[in-house]
């Protein structure tokens, strides 16, 4: 068996041994071994070569094989630094033996099998390409065809940063490189690797391995072009030249700055430049500081969709990190920054995604912080916010609500000044995110006249469903009882509206309630006279009173109201949308016929979900309007009541 | 006859101002038998409230008042509109 620990596994793998069998034969190895072993055979010709002699004994084979039993490596080694080096210096120590025709049908292999591991030769990328050998255009060609097929997955960095390091370690050819693409017709995956390219030449020029006048010829090129992907070009190509350290703060400052003056995609690229830029600088406050007040500078309402995008995605990542690591920025600063690029458009859902992940984050801090930020966010942007709420559309936030007490927040917004943010309540109490607990809202809400006003008008305003609505006025019950005004008795007529309204949710659930208070008892009382009452005028000849087409309107009506119900149920459910509905005309078993054979019938199984119709809404639809319209201009003339004072 | 009664009249309730149905009614009746062209007539819908609030006391005549608020009271329906198109 050979000495050291590459040889070793080389020699495992060939024989088909195990990790674990090779473990148990009692081979270890140490990082700093293996970290030692690879800058031998990446330094030495003949080493590689040795090593390549026991991987392939019947010589480097030009096809699968050769990636399949290399990416073999990171199994024994793990996934990390040292694997992919070994991978990568391996690799390209087979390749200085090939022929440029075995090289390319190598690349063609790699690029085109779908039986490989292609994410694991990808990470060794920087360890390979910068030694790559091959004809101009077929290099170039390869570069464009490898960034087409990783497209945005992030998992394709360690592809670019080769790149990169390719530009700057071979200047001239990579010079060459860019030029051939320049040439060519410049969509964004070519405009992203020409970034990288000159990026590196850029960095290269910097160290002086490359003649400074050229690229600067290069960028007066680029710069002036009418073609916007190659002024792109040389804007990205500061984030490169940035991340390897060849140019200042203050530069990178001054080529911000001139891409704000672009257009509206130059604008975005300056966004997203430097948030690129502060990837590898979130261990560097001096830099992080820069980027807080570059942002805070620039991020108003009005930069594009796609710069509002990494603002907020870079906010996310300062205010967020990864779990067990600190956060850099504090949540309060992070949504101030937030706030100055609302509002944002309703369909940006990749927008919405990372504000949802931080109001999450922002909860998770604590109800204060959570308080503040998401308060600010929907005055700042209430008409998409409260639309998203409603809709039902920020379901992760809603279900980390509901575990966190949120009672007595919902309540304080309900009693709040500021009408938007007693809208804001409500929506928070109708989308089931709040259970209403009666000693919570006693601490928010005081027995003050103009106070309980309020939040009665709001909430004939803004009606709830059934077991909301129940549990609101149980919950302030104890609030109005204390209160000897007019709004007390006020208070008392809209339980028995609503008692009429649901009487499954509210009478039902407020009858079996154990000892229930005077003003309760008289509550059910009353709805309970008005049932008496109708049923005793249920068979009077006043129902025949109708008009003309009342009849029609209201199974039209019915029948609008259903298909209503039906879409908005195959919307919000998964399982609607994957499955093909089919109408069932007679019969209640259900089979299949696959490849000829009829299976066994099996019944249907139903399942189903009810809630109570407000009874007056279907009853009387215009005087439910017509309470709401009065109870918003009755809610008008107490703000400017209250404005005058 | 639905719910036991021997006789019945078709009573249309219209507004006031509505003459149309007058002459629609007018016009019915003629092509009626001389037995049933008594049992149709119009009341305008003033009237009808007025009467009832007359014979209704006291403790129910909050509904017939609400009716005449939201279906005849004009001004109270101009107020409303109004404040839609302000509040929205």
């Amino acid at each position: 068996m050979a000495s050291d620990s590459i040889e070793i596994v080389a020699d495992a793998i060939l024989q088909g041994i195990s990790p674990k069998e090779l473990r148990e034969k009692g081979w270890t190895y140490s990082d700093e071994g293996v970290g030692g072993e690879i800058e031998v055979i990446a330094n030495s010709a003949d080493r590689a070569a040795e090593v390549l002699r026991t991987f392939f004994p019947s010589g480097v084979p030009v096809n699968s094989d050769f990636y399949d039993k290399l990416s073999r490596f990171s199994r024994y080694f793990g996934f990390g630094e040292h694997s992919e080096k070994l991978v990568g210096v391996i690799w390209a120590a087979a390749f200085d033996h090939m022929t440029d025709a075995n090289r390319t049908e190598m690349l063609r292999v790699l690029k085109e099998s779908e039986n490989l591991d292609f994410w694991t030769m990808i990470r060794a990328f920087p360890h390979f390409l910068p030694k790559l050998k091959l004809p101009l255009s077929s290099f170039a060609d390869y570069l464009f065809e490898f960034a087409d097929k990783i497209g945005p997955d992030l998992a394709g960095g360690p592809f670019f940063e080769a790149i990169e390091l390719f530009a700057y370690r071979r200047p001239n050819e990579a010079l060459e490189v860019l030029k051939y693409h320049l040439d060519k017709e410049m969509g964004s995956t070519r405009a992203h690797l020409c970034s990288l390219i000159l990026g590196g030449i850029r960095s290269a020029s910097r160290d002086g391995r490359i003649d400074s006048g050229i690229v600067n010829r290069l960028d007066d090129e680029l710069l002036r072009s009418p073609i916007t992907q190659k002024r792109l070009c040389y804007h990205g190509s500061w984030v490169s030249a940035f991340r390897m350290d060849k140019v200042s703060v203050e530069e990178l400052d001054q080529r911000l700055q001139q891409m704000l003056g672009g257009d509206e995609k130059e604008i975005s690229e300056a966004f997203r430049s430097a948030y690129g830029c502060l990837l590898g600088k979130l261990g560097d406050q001096a830099f992080v500081n820069f980027y807080i007040r570059w942002i805070g500078a620039h991020a108003d309402p009005s930069i594009p969709s796609t710069a509002k995008y990494w603002v907020v995605h870079s906010i996310l990542s300062l205010c967020s990190p990864n779990p067990g690591k600190t956060e850099i920025l504090d949540f309060k600063a992070g949504a101030n920054l937030l706030i100055r690029v609302q509002p944002i458009p309703y369909d940006h859902a990749g927008i919405w995604r990372d504000m949802e992940y931080f109001l999450v984050d922002a909860l998770k801090e604590g109800n204060e912080t959570f308080e503040i930020v998401l308060n600010g966010m929907y005055l700042a942007d209430e008409v998409n916010l409260s639309r998203l709420i409603t809709e039902g559309k920020l379901q992760y936030l809603e279900s980390e609500m509901s575990q966190h007490g949120m009672t007595q927040y919902v309540f304080k917004l309900i009693v709040s000044d500021n009408p938007t943010l007693r809208k804001l309540g409500f929506e928070l109490l109708r989308s089931h995110q709040v259970h209403a607990d009666v000693k919570d809202v006693m601490e928010v809400v005081k027995p003050v006249p103009g106070v309980l006003k309020i939040i009665l008008l709001e909430s004939i305003r803004r009606p709830m469903l059934g077991e909301d609505t129940s549990q609101f006025f149980l919950a302030l019950l104890p609030i109005y009882e204390q209160c000897e005004s007019e709004v007390k008795e006020e208070f008392k007529r809209e339980m028995v509206v609503q008692g009429i309204n649901y009487p499954g949710a509210c009478l039902s659930k407020w009858k079996e309630l154990e000892n229930p208070s005077n003003f309760l008892r008289e509550v059910i009382e009353r709805v309970e006279k008005y049932f008496t009452n109708l049923k005793a005028v249920a068979n009077s000849p006043v129902n025949s009173l109708t008009f003309p087409g009342f009849e029609q309107a209201v199974e039209r009506g019915a029948r609008e109201q259903s298909h209503a119900v039906s879409n908005s149920v195959k919307q919000r459910s998964i399982l609607r949308q994957f499955a093909t509905t089919i109408q069932v005309i007679y019969g209640d078993t259900w089979t299949t016929y696959v490849d000829g054979h009829l299976g066994k019938p099996s019944g249907f199984q139903s399942i189903s979900h009810s809630i109570e119709y407000p009874r007056i809404e279907r009853i009387d639809p215009e005087g439910m309007a017509i309470r709401r319209l009065n109870a918003a201009i009755e809610l008008e003339k107490l703000v400017k009541k209250d404005a005058s004072h | 006859m639905n719910h036991g009664y021997d006789q019945s009249l078709s009573i249309i309730l219209g507004l006031r101002q509505d003459v149309e149905s007058e002459g629609e009614i007018e016009k019915l009746k003629k092509i009626l038998h001389l037995d049933f062209q008594a049992k149709i007539s119009k009341i305008s819908l003033e009237e009808f409230v007025d009467a009832v609030q007359g014979y209704v006391p006291p403790n129910d005549i909050e509904w017939i008042e609400s009716f005449q608020r939201r279906y005849l009271d004009m001004s109270k329906g101009r107020e409303l509109e109004e404040a839609m198109k302000r509040i929205g």
